[in-house]
């Protein structure tokens, strides 16, 4: 009995320690959501942990000091001396501060502490976003025109475009070559693998100018196959590291068994491994897809910003406008890019609880 | 098995990191890495040379990583 109300306990503390960790984790997110929903001039004054109730001081009565009072000298506020140094930083008075409101009329605010939120919400930033911001601007003759920005609808397509088959493209050859690296024998195997894994250390900007020069010259530059070859180059490595170990831990027999009764390879990949595997070929093309969606390097070098192939990343950078003036647009932006993993995540969720053998080897 | 394959992982990413790095102090107040530097002196400074040595480097300083993995794999029988 002891030994259960022991565990029970235990239970509780692990899962109370995991709460605490997910809720510090989240802050910041939950911290944008709540900026996200702010309007910009907020943003730009005060933080997200403003919209809860806090204390700040409040303006109350204004003292009105006769216009001669010599600021050099002690002041004289309702019996009591104060310097102007003093004043200008706000000095508690019985329970209230003194503070300037106005020098140089003379004029002094008298502040109490008090609960205040600024609940100011408004979804403006998420409009300014996906639709495109209106801004005016001023012709020759005097007259305004209203012009619409573009927002982040035509890349949301093209990101779409972009990771779907980098996704893809990558997991299927190199679940191809993990079958081969674990279960096939060819001479230079070890050697091979070794290469493929060591291609795993490169920073990608080792790489940048000379497949860029390659890429000129082929003409690939600033097409979508071109950023579909470079994505799929970048992830190889590691996507066929995964996919081998998975596929190693499987068992042997189930596939001697399928080689003596006269099952090609293919047919043992296709009908045996592939549906196997789903478990890891779902992790890694949630993890893969999840690159390629936030990917601003690759796409930058490689399909530039051309409006009809420019990526979400490059254009929630763009969004920030050239001298980084609409910088509050990419708090709502970060949510809208957010949300397609997140759908894509929990789609694939399913995949990832099924029983791995799926009672296909007895005993 | 599976936390062999995911340190692995980790470790050889966290030694090519350089994005964090490069955004959050740029190198500079003794927090060079090997990218940063690489970036450095193959972009910044045009030594070439020094910037491909940066770059076997890293290569080597992960070999050993790999060595230990792939010792693994055989013992598991998969290689």
């Amino acid at each position: 009995m002891v030994g259960k109300k022991k565990k029970k306990g235990s239970k509780l503390v692990v899962n109370i320690v995991l709460g605490v960790i997910c809720f510090i984790w989240l802050l910041p997110t939950l911290g944008l959501l709540i900026s996200s929903f702010r309007p910009a001039t907020d943003i730009l004054q005060s933080g997200w942990w403003k919209v809860l109730p806090h204390q700040e001081w409040k303006a109350g009565d204004t003292i009105h000091l006769s216009k001669d009072v010599d600021l050099r000298k002690p002041i004289d506020v309702e019996g009591k001396t104060y310097s102007d140094d003093q004043l200008k930083n706000g000095v508690m008075a019985d329970g209230s501060r003194l503070i300037w409101e106005n020098r140089r009329a003379r004029d002094i605010s008298v502040q109490e502490q008090g609960w205040v939120t600024s609940t100011k919400l408004t979804t403006e930033n998420y409009l300014n976003v996906i639709t495109g911001k209106e801004y005016t601007i001023k012709n020759a003759d005097g007259s305004e025109t209203v012009e619409k920005g573009t927002g982040l609808s035509q890349a949301f397509w093209n990101t779409l475009t972009i990771a779907v088959p980098a996704t893809v493209i990558p997991v299927l050859i190199a679940s191809f070559a993990a079958y081969a690296f674990a279960w096939l024998r060819f001479p230079g195997r070890k050697t091979l693998f070794v290469l493929i894994i060591a291609m795993l250390v490169i920073p990608i900007q080792v790489a940048l100018i000379p497949v860029l020069k390659d890429y000129t010259s082929l003409g690939l530059n600033g097409s979508y196959l071109g950023i579909w070859l470079a994505h799929t180059a970048f992830g190889l490595p590691l996507v066929t590291y995964f996919m081998y170990n998975f596929i190693s831990q499987l068992p042997k027999d189930l596939f001697e068994s399928a080689f003596i009764d006269g099952a090609s390879h293919f047919n043992i990949f296709s009908k045996l491994i592939l549906p196997l595997s789903v478990p890891a070929l779902a992790s890694i093309g949630i993890f893969q897809f999840l690159w390629v969606w936030n990917d601003y390097l690759v796409s930058l070098i490689f399909i530039g910003n051309q409006p009809n192939v420019q990526v979400m990343s490059m254009k929630i950078a763009d969004l920030v406008g050239s001298r980084g003036n609409d910088w509050h647009l990419l708090t709502s932006a970060a949510f809208i890019s957010m949300l397609m993993p997140l759908a894509i995540f929990f789609l694939l969720q399913k995949y990832f609880v099924r029983g791995l053998m799926g009672g296909s080897v007895k005993g | 098995m599976t936390i062999l394959t995911v340190s692995t992982t980790i470790i050889v990413f966290t030694l090519k990191i350089f994005d964090v790095v490069m955004v959050m102090t740029g190198g500079q107040y003794d927090t060079e890495v090997v990218a940063t530097q690489f970036y450095r002196q193959f972009f910044m400074y045009r030594n070439f040379g020094y910037g491909s040595t940066l770059a076997i480097v890293l290569l080597i300083a992960v070999l050993p990583v790999i060595i230990i993995n792939l010792r693994q794999f055989r013992k598991q029988g998969g290689f």
